[in-house]
């Protein structure tokens, strides 16, 4: 950057978010795949029924790119600095899911969808995969890379988590559990949390001692839940993170409601409402009875400076939900207390089909939602005609 | 250096399972399934482990992994699940359910989070959403009196400028010092902007080739194609404007409502007043109803001695005069003003214009003289038949008339300037003029006296301010009635009868009567100059309204003070000669009343005058005066029939009454307009007195009388014909007018010579008209309703079957002669009569002076939408030549262009030969198209109407110019106008 001052930064206030606009639209981010045959798709997996989607993004550290992974076995890199598409790689052999950069922001991991479970350390620069890191016996549903090193873990249906170097083809560690897990590191990445999904509960582990056993064991109730029917369909935890201050940890569920912990104690601090939740792939047909993952799974997360959750809805729209004024961790925490119920201040329209991914840009004020297309949001800056134009007479008015 | 041993240690699952336990408690909520504690729940083919040392991985520096894994190989024999690897160097240290508890190194997150997020900004592309970046801007403070040339200069130098619209005050068509600029590209206006904004011109370090607004610096912003800011920015004007107004109404209803600001006592004058008022409606003769007012006065008045030592009308004086009453009210109020009545008169003139809001014609005759209230409002419509007339005012300034729409006004003018109309056997001029502006200067003037008035009322201030109002109310009324329904009705009748009379051959000569010694000198000097001459000039109809005009006007104002002496002074003399009126009679022949009335009458009486000259000019008074007695008589009894007042009595005695105080310095006389004198003059007959100027040597012969009286016609009325001193006045008031067009420092346009209006002070009147065209526009929806375009669809059809015809005709002729020629052997030529029916189908048109540009062509009749205005004619050329021409042209400084592109190679000039379709004027949002039709082969421009074209409206069409580098500016003031014609 040939300027030496410091670029301008904002801070992100109730107003800058209700007032992100989509700057780019990316329309052909993803292939549209062959015809949907049903006949011939049918007994194929779940996901790639229905139309093509982008299933998932992430952002390099510094926020400069972003990646995106689509059912059409492609994987693309955008600049986030110029809002520009870089680059188009292809998996065909091995398909892609879970994308996720490394520390450095030439190289990336995924999950394969094709051939094997493996998790594969891709260079984007030279387009090569550097590593394999074979061990999962299923298919890879959950992968965080470590924030502080080059460790990452992977959960699988195999109902094993894995940890894992990028040095080391080597599984690291292994952790076993009654059902498939979900994980998450935090933000000091001392504790992996892992979410069990079956058993409703939340191990938070330290990651010293993940063979041990977990030091704080959460159990995820709604009792607002069975207000809706009875009985209450049980909670799906598609994803998990914490928030960059550590103090909370967010469960992304495939239902209508993400939920907000305490994740020193793990009390529910807040239900996040008012977005369709993804356990469907189009809107329309109704929830099978038993819940399901569904194309859930990176479609909420958190802004950086924790003040915020942005989630994405099947309706495409994009909800930002302001938790920052959650309620102090009450003494006794009644577990039949309804839990907060956060409706989003915002629910801001991007572009048709479900917004199945939505992040925020680590160090940019940009956000960026996903689904069957790709879009850029920035924060409108540009105040209100009336009031410039009040601005510009005002002081030609005084003189 | 410590040593980590490795210590078996199940992992206890039942601490897991507890939670689930408590969960079952709760018997409303299903509790999750039981933390499993069997193994078998959980995959069995591994078991949690956690490699400690990776010797690919880890570094072991300090080698104690090393030792660790020797001491475990040493010490289990088993320990191939340990330790897994191949060789030396390269083992893998497994660890297997917490074996062993081991601190942890914090490292540095390479993810931190983050409050503060870098601002990024996209470029444009395909992918963006939204409009494009903004490649306009909008500069604001820009002093109006910058040009547009030089605005443009100086923001050209930041990129090529796509477009350039300075923006108007839509009402007062000054510059505001906005601009938008639109330039290629996004960088030139982010550049622009950079620039530009908080440049200042005035004072040091100034960096702008242009001026802003003093005390201002100029502001750029980017706009959006839309415009959007700049829109926001006329909107708050807008409102700004609107709201000062709602202020300024607001303020002055303020001020109205001083006036009643009475406490509650003071109501019972208005009542009283408002009882006088009806009592004055009632009763029809005024001189009665003065009185009998006055003695309701003292019955109903709560708090008599007040309102006596007050003095109310303390002498209502009913005097009974020979021809007609004349009443005479002395009022020992200082601040009674005589033009008092005419000033509320002209308000509610002003008020109607205002109402109207657009512009409005006032009548003046064509000899510069003020119309003569023989005048009435039905031949004054009649004389506007065809425009959209509003209203029809008078005032003692004369005539105004408002129009529904707002281009109608110079349409009438165009059109009956032009002399085809007479009003009243008249020729009249109109003149056009601005709406008075709701902060009309008397407005301004009670804002003030609202002040004033706002002030605490003490019982002799509501006393005074009660007196002053009923007593200016009575006035206005007393006066209105009696010129309503007593004077105007008679004198109408009479000027009928006289005419029917005088049209059935009778010669009805009578006599200037002795009413006319009533007749004041009252000019000073102005009448002195014709004192000798014993001219009573036979008088057209006047009615009394007339003098009521010709005696207060603005001109005279300004010495009123000294009327009022004047008055004063005489009128003692004056009473005393009523008195003595039968004894001295000869006297009112030298009364200079009579060149008074001459004067003020001579421009309506010119027309008259020749054919009564030929009557035999009368003899002496002497022998006129039984007859003209007698006449008076019958006027008075005339008179007299519908009121039936106590003018019984036939003699023409007045009494006064002796409790007159003519000595009072204060006093001011009131008189009501209808005097005896006028009443005399108001015979529409020559009269028997007309002494003949000429053979009293005044005069060579009549034409030198005719020119005479005309200057003298002049003099007396010609300054204050037209209202100008309120117009000006209307242009101060307003706050953000413009600065006035041009001073011209010799007085006129006309003596100014030869001088150049710039194209920036031509954009500033094209405001006026496109506020016109806004109004237009506007008031056009209803109009299909009215206008019904059959009468000239049909009167077009038949000229066209007409016109057929005599083509027939003339190719008859053709043949026919063709026919001889073939006859006598020669080779037939071709037709020698040619017959162009485009030419019948002309309209009628006229050329003038045109705001768009130079002459414009003006429709002297209405046109129909579709039908045929004119053909445009010209000399065909080929396209090459009219190049040449162009430059030619060009060089002879002909800056006009006259040439007309019929197809890719004929051009159609008509510079130098062409009909009145060259003069036709390039609008943007034209009435006309030009069409090139082909008859018989040859293709001619026809210019079509597109629209129902008024009377007066400018012919006008789009040119449909080329895009071009060297704009053209337009001025064609439409609302639509693109700027340039190119």
């Amino acid at each position: 950057m040939p300027s030496n001052e410091p670029p301008a930064t904002l801070a992100l206030t109730n107003t800058l978010m209700t007032k992100l606009k989509p700057a780019k639209v990316f329309k052909g981010s993803v292939e549209p795949g062959p015809l949907p045959s049903s006949s011939s798709f049918n007994a194929s997996r779940g996901p790639t029924q229905g139309p093509r989607h982008i299933t998932g993004v992430s952002f390099d550290d510094r926020g400069e790119f972003v990646l995106s992974a689509a059912d059409d076995e492609t994987f693309r890199l955008y600049s986030c600095k110029s809002g520009k598409h870089s680059k188009t790689l292809y998996s065909k052999k091995y398909g892609i899911d879970l994308p996720r950069f490394t520390h450095k922001n030439s190289t990336i991991l995924h999950a394969s969808t094709k051939e094997d479970d493996t998790i594969r350390y891709h260079s984007l620069h030279d387009n090569k995969y550097l590593q394999y890191f074979k061990g999962h016996k299923d298919r890879v549903i959950s992968l965080e890379v470590s924030p502080v090193d080059d460790g990452f873990i992977s959960g699988s249906v195999d109902r094993t988590v894995r940890l894992w170097d990028l040095r080391s083809p080597h599984c690291r560690g292994l952790l076993t559990l009654p059902q498939t897990p979900i994980v998450a590191y935090d933000s000091s990445g001392l504790v992996i949390a892992v979410a069990v999904n079956h058993y409703s509960r939340i191990l938070l582990y330290d990651l010293a001692n993940f063979d041990k056993a977990p030091f704080l064991v959460i159990t995820l109730d709604d009792p607002t839940l069975k207000l809706i029917s009875f009985p209450p369909r049980p909670i799906y935890m598609t994803s998990l993170s914490f928030s960059s201050n550590g103090k909370y940890l967010l469960v992304g569920c495939s239902g209508d409601a993400h939920y907000v912990l305490d994740s020193f104690e793990g009390h529910l601090l807040a239900k996040l409402e008012g977005f369709i939740g993804l356990e469907r792939r189009v809107m329309g047909p109704p929830v099978d009875l038993q819940p399901s993952k569904g194309c859930s799974g990176e479609e909420v997360s958190w802004t950086p400076d924790s003040k915020y959750v942005v989630g994405g809805s099947l309706d495409g729209k994009v909800c930002v939900w302001d938790v920052q004024n959650l309620p102090a961790r009450p003494e006794d925490m009644d577990p039949t207390r309804s839990p907060l119920r956060l409706n989003p201040i915002a629910a801001l329209d991007g572009h048709p089909g479900p917004s199945r991914c939505v992040k925020f840009n680590p160090r940019f004020a940009m956000l960026c939602s996903a689904g069957a297309e790709l879009a850029f949001w920035l924060p409108d800056q540009s105040g209100e005609t009336d009031e410039i134009a009040k601005e510009l007479l005002k002081k030609s008015g005084g003189g | 250096m410590p040593v980590p041993s490795l210590k078996g240690k199940e992992v206890d699952y039942s601490d897991i399972a507890l939670p689930s336990q408590d969960q079952s408690n709760l018997a409303t909520l299903p509790s999750p399934p039981p933390w499993p504690t069997s193994r078998s729940e959980f995959p069995t083919r591994e078991r949690t482990h956690k490699i400690l040392f990776d010797a690919s991985v880890d570094k072991d520096r300090d080698g104690r992994f090393r030792q660790l894994i020797e001491k475990i190989q040493q010490l289990d024999p088993n320990s191939e699940h340990r330790i897994k690897g191949k060789g030396k160097g390269k083992e893998l240290l497994y660890r297997y359910e917490g074996e062993v508890v081991e601190g942890t190194r914090r490292l540095q997150s390479l993810r931190p989070g983050r409050g503060e997020f870098h601002i990024i900004k996209y470029e444009h592309d395909q992918h963006s959403v939204g409009p494009p970046p903004p490649t306009a801007v909008l500069a604001v403070n820009i002093s109006p009196l910058t040009s547009n040339q030089q605005i443009r200069r100086h923001f050209a130098v930041h990129g090529r400028i796509l477009s350039f619209e300075p923006e108007i005050d839509k009402t007062t068509g000054s510059a505001l010092g906005i601009v938008y600029i639109k330039f290629s590209t996004h960088d030139e206006a982010k550049i622009c902007v950079e620039k530009e904004h908080g440049g200042k011109s005035n004072g040091q370090g100034s960096t702008l080739s242009i001026q802003t607004i003093p005390g201002e610096e100029l502001k750029v912003v980017l706009d959006d194609d839309a415009k959007s800011k700049l829109r926001a920015i006329l909107r708050e004007l807008d409102d700004r404007r609107r709201k000062g107004k709602e202020a300024a109404l607001i303020k002055k209803k303020e001020a109205e409502a001083g006036e009643p600001f009475f406490p509650q006592h003071a109501i019972h004058y208005l009542l009283i007043l408002g009882l006088l008022l009806q009592l004055s409606q009632n009763q029809a003769s005024p001189a009665c109803s003065v009185t009998d007012k006055e003695s309701a006065f003292h019955h109903k008045w709560p708090i008599k001695p007040l309102l006596t030592e007050s003095a109310l009308p303390s002498s209502v004086l009913p005097i009974p005069f020979p021809l007609i009453f004349k009443i005479e009210i002395t009022i020992e109020v200082p601040l009674t003003d005589l033009p008092q009545t005419w000033q509320s008169q002209r308000e509610v003139v002003d008020a109607e214009l205002e109402r109207n809001g657009n512009e409005y014609v006032t009548i003046e005759e064509s000899g510069g003289g003020q119309l003569g209230s023989h005048v009435k409002e039905e031949d004054v419509r009649r004389f506007f038949d065809g425009f959209k007339v509003d209203k029809v005012l008078r005032d003692h300034l004369g005539w105004c008339v408002t129009f529904q729409t707002s281009d109608s006004a110079r349409k009438a003018k165009t059109v009956l300037n032009a002399g085809t109309r007479t009003l009243a056997h008249t020729s009249v001029m109109l003149s056009v003029h601005t709406p008075p502006s709701s902060w009309t200067p008397s407005m301004r003037a009670a804002a003030p006296s609202a002040r004033e008035t706002s002030r605490r009322w003490r019982d002799g201030d509501i006393a005074e301010e009660a007196e002053r109002l009923i007593l200016k109310e009575l006035r206005t009324l007393l006066e209105r009635d009696v010129m309503d329904r007593v004077i105007g009705v008679k004198l109408r009748q009479m000027v009928t009868d006289e005419k029917e009379r005088k049209a059935r051959g009778v010669k009805v000569d009578f006599l200037e009567g002795d009413a006319a010694s009533e007749e004041k000198e009252k000019r000073g000097l102005k009448g002195l100059s014709f004192k000798k001459n014993r001219v009573v000039k036979p008088q057209p109809p006047p009615t009394v309204e007339e003098h009521s005009v010709t005696e207060v006007s603005p001109s005279r104002e300004a010495d009123e003070d000294q009327v009022d002496e004047l008055e004063a002074v005489q009128r003692p003399k004056k009473r005393q000669r009523v008195v003595t009126e039968d004894v001295t009679e000869p006297e009112l022949e030298v009364s200079p009343a009579v060149e008074e009335v001459e004067e003020d009458d001579s421009a309506l009486s010119l027309q008259d005058n020749i054919a009564k000259r030929k009557e035999p000019p009368l003899a002496d008074s002497e022998d006129v005066r039984p007859i003209k007695k007698s006449k008076a008589t019958d006027k008075k009894k005339a008179e007299s029939k519908p009121t039936a007042v106590e003018e019984q009595s036939p003699t023409p005695d007045v009494v006064i009454p002796g409790d007159i105080d003519f000595e009072v310095p204060v006093i001011t006389e009131v008189r009501l307009s209808p005097e005896r004198d006028s009443s005399a003059f108001a015979t529409p007959e020559p009269t028997s007195s007309w002494s003949d100027p000429i053979r009293d040597g005044l005069f060579e012969d009549d034409e030198d009388m005719y020119f005479a009286k005309l200057a003298l016609s002049r003099t007396s009325d010609g300054e204050f014909i037209v209202p100008l001193p309120r117009v000006s006045a209307e242009e101060e008031s307003d706050p953000d007018a413009p600065p006035p067009f041009r001073v011209h420092s010799t007085g006129s346009a006309r003596t100014e010579g030869y001088y150049k209006i710039t194209h920036a002070e031509k954009t500033a009147y094209v405001t006026q008209y496109t506020a016109q065209a806004k109004a237009a526009n506007k008031d056009v929806i209803p109009e299909p309703a009215v206008v019904a375009p059959t009468p000239t669809v049909t009167s077009s059809r038949s000229n066209r079957a007409n016109a057929r015809r005599r083509a027939q005709g003339i190719e008859e002729i053709n043949q026919m002669q063709r026919a001889m020629q073939l006859s006598l052997g020669e080779t037939p030529a071709t037709d020698q009569v040619k017959f162009n029916q485009l030419q019948t189908r002309k309209k009628h048109l006229r050329f003038a002076r045109s705001p768009i540009h130079d002459w414009g062509l003006y429709a002297m009749e209405r046109i129909a939408r579709g039908e045929m205005v004119i053909e445009y004619v010209g000399e065909v050329i080929r396209a090459a030549v009219a190049d040449k021409r162009e430059k030619a042209y060009e060089r002879q400084g002909i800056g006009s262009s006259y040439l007309f592109r019929i197809d890719e190679d004929l051009v159609v000039d008509a510079t130098k030969k062409g009909n009145l379709g060259r003069l036709i004027n390039h609008s943007c949002d034209p009435n006309c198209t030009a069409k090139i039709i082909t008859i018989s082969g040859v293709k001619k421009i026809v210019i079509y109407a597109k629209q129902e074209i008024e009377l007066g409206d400018e012919i006008t069409y789009d040119y449909h110019f080329p895009i071009e580098q060297d704009k053209i500016p337009c001025l064609c003031g439409s609302a639509k106008c693109r700027g340039y014609l190119n």
